[in-house]
């Protein structure tokens, strides 16, 4: 019999313990479509945020601080690239645990702003542990689902348990907005996961009835949140808007104006109302969708909410391509983490959703919020392409 | 997991995409015109650039009237409280105590108070946010159901901590963010000092700086005119007298900040109700009403609930009679033709029943009524209150009332109308709905409604008459006396017929609904529902600002030390501006306030209601266009055309004078002026567009200033004749009543002047003319002959027309024994005149000379053409083309009617009765007498530098006629009646053709009487008369004329009216006049 030389053996590569490498990047495996959708939606914000800071009621924008919390984000974005898969898949739980501490510590050490305690101060700007949980709990529940088909009941309980414990602390601050965008992104990758879609369903509707129910009989809900509602509930049609300006709908009404005087071309950039009297709350923020709507008018916002949607299902796209189990369900949580964000800052902004204070990454200032978009970016980029063998079973199964 | 898992998520998400771009475009598409002009008016600001009203000058340029800005001092309480350090401490105080704490009381101890409040730390306000005690302040705990509202007065209280301290944004935000981070032991003052970016402020300095505070309000206060100030706020003075100091000025502050408080309860009230408060009176809120969570809102202590209570409702039937019901009644036309009085009823109604809809209407009620129009009354089914005190009461209300609806809502109203019955409306408003008297039966105990509406026509009239003499301003009294005029009185009585069944529906409904309470075992006062009080909640913040920013006017010509205190400092005096406003000026006095000249320059006001109302179209075209989105030049001329056409508020119009006559040249259009963005901060010339304004034209008078005021001088204090052994009325010389007019021979009135100036105290047996102040130059308020001054023109027309010849004697002589006369007419010579012939009889002006030249005018008609001949009966022209602007008085009653009688006519030779005029009047005439041509008399000489046209007419006067007739009057001066003055060639330095005349006007009473000193007592005058003397200088070159008029006298013109023109006649001005002073 002949052996094979004591040195030709295959020889498996040692693991490294690293979390991220820059060997092993398969860059034609990168969806470059997808980076470069996302960077013109980063230029789309660009523009309107510079347009706002040089506007003559861009008092407090700060066009300058936006593009230095971008160049601190840019690193973050680099590193979720080149994560490695397998870390994240065996240390899930790390980063799960260090965003859920971070959430722990918001009541502690946190500060508040506008009757909601939800920062932590640095020196740099102020984080909010409630973004990063968003990301962090992709990273869980992708871990959490890898090998998990939700096959029995028992399979549903640390899935459901990773998304409830910080949508409870979310909400606890209130962060209603941050509550409201776990769902989907819970319910969608238990769905990637392999839970039946009658189940969810029905948990949905499970859910809308104890949220129709929470809210009818005000139990665990705050005072200024059943105002909101009432308003939004009495603030669709325009003259009812118009009537209530001057009370709570104060935020609805100004972004509806701004949404509706852009009428079909829009005003220009930076000539928008919103922009000139700068009356709109958080225009550079929670209200930006507002902004794009007036200037851009509405094939301006329609094509905005069009590259975003591509970006999406770019992502989705990719991710259907992979056959790496993890790596799809961390693609599809972050596509939907961007789907969930657009569709709820815009229905809010629309008054289609009561209102809450929701950013529109990759669009919207903040520092928390650029960190946290441009990990989840990272993450869904670097999974595409960053390619790390694995030998289970799902290498070779077929959905 | 593949395509089947990742499928319906992108169809999801391709669905999620179309729900939002379908919304998107019904926001932006379909609803953009919407929001589009909600965007416009947040975004476009206008302003209507007022115009200056032309000047009015003398005809030397000398400016009598002027718009000039002057300084209105403002008081805004909102920035009082907020940026002054009283109003912060009072305010804190307040809030700490849960109960208002006076400003008055806060000034006291403002520097203690002061000091403690800062010296509180931020733990000290969380520890009280959360119910706790503040031992330094004597306040206790409370349990947290207690006192729900310590969370909000915590938050108003850190603010006004924070404004004690003086610290910019930045600052106070650095004090925040150490308070975050747990330094929260620390007082305010401490974390301050840290913060601070300037120097430190020690507890000394910030004590003297508290001090300073209320010493600049103190001399605030001592340099305001603080009646001015209680009389803008409707505050009665004090019992123990004015308001002065600062007690007074903070008096006064408090009192502005009740009324803000009170207005704000209002707003509550109406934002929960949906109706004002006023409608029900106040002991029907009181009893039926749950008024305490207005109280808790606001802090208010027992009682200040019941204070309240007691404004609105008198201000809102005060609102509805002084202004609604006189604007429904224009609105209405009923003086207009062409309208049916059914129909114009029918307006009227139309906006009385407006009053009790409801301001808060359905969606769907408010787009029809857009679409359509508001619906005639008798369509209204819905009653404000009545109908909706079911909803906004938690009662139990009765399934059905027993109530009968509001008239607007009766079949028999309604079927009335359809068949256009108004006499049965009539008799509905005298009688149909008057209901009967509540009865007492489910009266709470204690209550004392009553209400006993009038029964008959008449009762309705004293009723109304009542109702409308009670509610303030002018137009109510215009209303309350129309309201003796039938066809007014119809529709006020709806009104208040209207107002009274509304009360007495409201308490039956509120009645019967206790009986459901009584009988389900509740209780009255009914509550609000809870979803009102949340409304009203909701609305408090904005009410408390908004009121709170309204200013008053402290005083609207306050000393100029005020205005550059103010200005200087604008940060040491917060709550008070001083602000720019527009104001006619005078400027030339007379004796302190009097402009001189003032009928004739006359005067300027506001807009009258008529006006305004009439205007509400223009208006709401003008707001509609406003709001209309895009802009072209065209849209934009138009807009800048209707703000030139609308008045302003504070738009000045002529009322009286020149003012009037000329006001349309006055006036000017307004300019206009949109920006579009930010006001001072958008300046790109595109985004503004502008149309300038087009100031008014002056005005220049034919007046001379100097001479007026010698005019004015002479006839409001004359000096007393020389005791020279003439008959003399002292009395009248005191209290003169009576006129001076110069004009020139071309008809430019130089100077007219009237007495008095100011209502005098009416003389005994006198007539009341010394209590009105009238233009005497151009009115006759009582029968106003011109006497003998009329025998010159008589004579020369005579001569032309009747064939009198100078050189012809006629007797005066005494045929009886009564003394001379001619018929029933004496002369004052006793003795007679023998035979005169008409040189001598002007000189001497025989009366029965005159009797017998008035006997050749044989009827009516030949004295008709007389006083024509010399534009006695027509304007002077000083109202040009027709226009209005003087008052003057120019037909001859008693030449209109019945044939002259021979007595008639005798009298009118002589210039008596029936034969009236004014001073202009006859000055006109002479100038025709004097030069041929009688002009037409002219008060406004320049308009915008544009000569006015003179107008005359040649008078067939020979040359010879007139050269007679005026060497007669220079012998009048030399040697005649007036020879006693020193009007002579010799006194004047030039010969002055002047006739004097006396007009009997009323008999001698005994009290006039006693108060002559007669040469002769056993010869007294039998008659009081009117005095004149009428001439032109110099005599044989005209360069004026220039008549006297002294009202009711007791002895005749050559006693009292010569000596009056002697003075005017040696006054410098006249002097300088005649050298050629004046233009």
């Amino acid at each position: 019999m002949k052996h094979l030389p004591a040195n030709s053996a295959p020889r498996e590569e040692a693991p490294s313990r690293l979390p991220i490498r820059i060997r092993g990047i398969r860059w034609s495996k990168v969806p470059w479509h997808v980076l470069l959708l996302g960077v013109a939606l980063l230029m789309v914000g660009l523009s309107f945020q510079r347009a706002m800071s040089e506007a003559e009621g861009g008092v407090g924008i700060s066009f300058r601080g936006h593009m230095e919390k971008l160049l601190v984000s840019l690193p973050v974005l680099l590193c979720a690239f080149l994560a490695r898969p397998r870390w994240l898949r065996r240390r899930w739980w790390w980063v799960y645990g260090a965003s859920l501490t971070l959430l722990v510590l918001v009541p502690i050490i946190g500060v508040a702003h506008n009757q909601a305690k939800r920062w932590i101060e640095t020196p740099v700007f102020d984080l909010q542990p409630s973004e990063f949980m968003k990301v962090a709990l992709i990273i869980g529940l992708a871990g959490a689902l890898y090998r998990n088909r939700l096959t029995r009941f028992k399979d549903w309980l640390l899935p459901l348990g990773l998304a409830l414990v910080p949508m409870g602390l979310v909400a606890l601050q209130p962060d209603l907005g941050t509550a409201l965008t776990i769902v989907p992104v819970t319910l969608g990758m238990l769905y990637l996961a392999g839970a039946s879609g009658r189940v969810l369903t029905a948990a949905i509707v499970c859910v809308t009835l104890v949220a129709f129910a929470t809210v009818r009989f005000e139990f665990g809900v705050r005072e200024y949140q059943l105002e909101r509602i009432d308003t939004w509930t009495q603030s669709y049609w325009p003259e009812d808007l118009i009537e209530g300006r001057r009370g709570p709908a104060f935020h609805a009404y100004h972004a509806r104006v701004a949404i509706g005087n852009g009428g079909m071309t829009g005003r220009g950039l930076g000539q928008g109302i919103a922009n000139q009297a700068g009356i709109l709350p958080e225009r550079e923020s929670d209200s930006i969708v507002a902004v794009i709507a007036e200037e851009g008018g509405w094939w301006g916002a329609t094509g905005m909410l069009v590259l975003y949607t591509l970006f999406v299902l770019g992502m989705m796209q990719t991710a259907v391509g992979l056959r790496d189990r993890h790596a799809r369900l961390v693609l599809g949580g972050v596509a939907l983490y961007f789907g969930a964000h657009v569709f709820i800052h815009s229905a809010v902004n629309l008054g289609l959703l009561p209102l809450t204070g929701l950013t529109l990454p990759l669009l919207s200032t903040g520092g928390s919020s650029l960190l946290a978009s441009f990990a989840a970016l990272g993450l869904a980029l670097g999974c595409a392409a960053n390619h790390e063998a694995a030998l289970d079973r799902d290498a070779f199964r077929s959905y | 997991m593949s395509l089947r898992r990742f499928g319906p998520l992108m169809a999801a998400s391709l669905i999620a995409l179309l729900l939002l771009v379908v919304r998107l475009f019904q926001v932006q598409v379909v609803e953009h015109e919407v929001w589009a002009r909600e965007a416009a008016n947040l975004s476009r600001e206008s302003e209507v650039l007022p115009y200056l009203r032309g000047e009015i000058r003398d005809r030397n340029g000398v400016v009598l009237a002027q718009d000039e800005s002057v300084y209105r001092l403002e008081f805004a309480y909102r920035s009082f409280r907020r940026e002054h350090a009283l109003g912060q401490v009072a305010h804190a105080l307040s809030d700490l105590h849960g109960h208002a704490v006076t400003l008055r009381d806060a000034a006291e101890a403002l520097e203690n108070e002061a000091q403690r409040l800062v010296q509180l730390s931020p733990r000290d306000i969380d520890v009280f946010a959360r119910g706790g005690a503040l031992p330094t302040f004597g306040v206790p705990a409370v349990s947290s159901a207690g006192d729900a509202r310590r969370r909000s007065r915590a938050a108003s209280l850190r603010f006004y901590v924070g404004r004690l301290l003086a610290l910019d944004r930045l600052e106070w935000n650095a004090v925040k963010r150490a308070v975050r981070k747990g330094d929260d032991k620390r007082s305010y003052f401490e974390l301050a000092q840290a913060h601070r970016s300037t120097e430190r402020e020690t507890l000394l300095a910030f004590r003297d700086r508290m001090s300073h505070a209320r010493a600049d309000l103190q001399g605030l206060a001592g340099s305001l005119d603080l009646a001015e100030f209680a009389r803008q706020l409707h505050v009665d003075d004090p019992v123990d007298g004015d308001f002065t100091g600062l007690g007074g000025l903070l008096e006064l502050l408090q009192q502005r900040r009740e009324s803000i408080e009170d207005d704000v309860a209002s707003d509550l009230f109406r934002a929960a109700s949906g109706f004002s408060v006023g409608v029900l009176p106040p002991e029907v809120l009181r009893e039926w009403f749950d008024l305490d969570w207005i109280a808790e809102m606001l802090g208010w202590e027992p009682g200040r609930l019941d204070e309240w209570l007691e404004g609105p409702h008198r201000r809102w039937l005060s609102n509805q009679r002084s202004f609604h019901a006189p604007a429904a009644l224009i609105q209405s036309n009923l003086e207009s033709g062409g309208l049916s009085a059914g129909d114009a009823l029918g307006r009227f109604l139309d906006e009385a029943a407006r009053r009790y809809e409801p301001a808060d209407l359905l969606r769907a009620e408010r787009l029809r009524r857009l679409r359509d129009g508001s619906p005639p009354w008798w369509q209204l089914e819905r009653c404000a209150v009545l109908d909706e005190l079911p909803e906004i009461l938690d009662a139990p209300w009765p399934e059905e009332t027993t109530t009968p609806g509001m008239p607007f809502q009766d079949p028999e109203w309604r079927a009335a109308r359809a068949r256009g019955d108004v006499d049965s409306l009539k008799a509905f408003a005298a009688f149909g709905f008057t209901p009967e008297a509540p009865t007492s039966d489910w009266m709470p105990p204690g209550s004392n409604l009553e209400w006993t509406a009038p029964s008959s026509p008449e009762e309705w009239r004293d009723h109304i008459t009542a109702a409308f003499g009670e509610a303030d301003g002018p137009l109510a009294e215009a209303a309350a006396r129309r309201a003796r005029e039938d066809r007014v009185l119809l529709p006020l009585a709806f009104q208040e017929g209207w107002l009274e069944t509304f009360q007495w529906i409201a308490l039956k409904r509120l009645e019967e609904a206790g009986a459901n309470a009584a009988v389900q075992g509740t209780t009255w006062p009914f509550e609000f529902e809870l979803e009102a009080q949340e409304r009203a909640a909701d609305r408090r913040n904005y009410a408390v600002r908004d009121r709170g920013s309204r200013v008053v006017v402290v005083d609207g010509a306050p000393h100029i030390s005020v205005v550059q205190k103010i200005s200087r400092f604008p940060e040491r005096f917060a709550g008070f501006y001083v602000r720019d406003v527009p104001r006619r000026k005078s400027l030339i006095m007379w004796e302190d306030d009097i402009p001189l000249a003032e009928f004739q320059v006359g005067g300027v006001r506001h807009s009258t209601l008529t006006e305004s109302v009439g205007q509400a179209e223009l208006l709401r075209e003008l707001r509609e266009l406003q709001r209309t989105t895009g802009r072209d030049e065209i849209l934009r001329e138009a807009i800048a055309g209707l703000a030139r056409e609308i008045y302003r508020a504070d738009e000045q119009r002529g009322r009286s004078g020149a003012e009037l006559l000329y006001d349309e040249a006055l006036r000017g259009r307004n300019g206009y002026r949109e920006r579009e963005g930010l006001k001072e901060r958008r300046s790109d010339p595109k985004k503004v567009f502008t149309k300038e304004p087009e100031h008014g034209r002056d005005l220049e008078l034919t007046l001379d200033v100097a001479l007026q005021r010698a005019a004015q001088d002479v006839i409001l204090h004359p000096k007393l004749p020389p005791d020279i052994g003439v008959d003399r009325d002292d009395a009248w010389f005191a209290s003169p009543v009576g006129a001076i007019v110069m004009i020139t021979p071309d008809g430019e009135v130089l100077a007219a002047a009237s007495a008095p100036r100011e209502p005098q105290p009416v003389l005994p047996g006198r007539s009341g003319q010394r209590e009105i102040v009238i233009d005497r130059t151009m009115r006759i308020p009582t029968g106003q002959a011109p006497g003998s001054i009329f025998k010159p023109l008589i004579a020369a027309h005579a001569i032309e027309t009747h064939g009198l010849s100078p050189a012809q004697a006629l007797p005066c002589v005494d045929e009886d024994g009564t003394g001379a006369a001619y018929g029933s007419v004496h002369c004052h010579s006793t003795y007679g005149h023998g035979s005169v012939a008409l040189h001598d009889a002007l000189q001497d002006s025989c009366n029965s000379y005159f009797a017998q030249v008035g006997e050749l005018y044989q009827d009516r008609q030949e004295y008709l053409e007389l006083v024509h001949f010399y534009g006695l009966d027509e304007p002077t022209g000083i109202n040009v083309d027709g226009r209005h602007g003087y008052y003057e008085d120019y037909s001859i009653a008693g030449l209109h009617g019945k044939e002259l009688s021979r007595r008639q006519r005798l009298l009118g030779g002589n210039g008596l009765a029936p034969i009236e005029a004014t001073p202009l009047q006859m000055a006109r005439a002479f100038a025709g007498l004097a030069t041929g041509e009688l002009p037409q008399l002219r008060m406004v000489r320049k308009v915008g530098g544009e000569l006015v046209p003179k107008v005359s007419r040649r008078l067939a006067l020979s040359g010879n006629t007139r050269r007679l007739i005026r060497d007669a009057m220079i012998d009048v001066c030399e040697h005649g009646s007036a020879k006693k003055a020193a009007l002579k060639r010799s006194d004047l330095g030039f010969a002055m053709a002047a006739k004097t005349g006396s007009a009997d006007f009323l008999p001698m009473s005994s009290d006039v009487l006693g108060s002559l000193r007669l040469v002769h007592p056993d010869r007294p005058p039998s008659m009081r008369k009117h005095t004149w003397v009428a001439g032109w200088f110099p005599a044989d070159d005209p360069q004026a004329i220039v008549v006297v008029y002294l009202h009711d006298t007791g002895v005749t013109s050559s006693k009292n009216a010569v000596f009056v023109a002697e003075q005017f006649m040696h006054r410098p001005e006249v002097a300088e006049y005649l050298a050629g002073g004046s233009r």
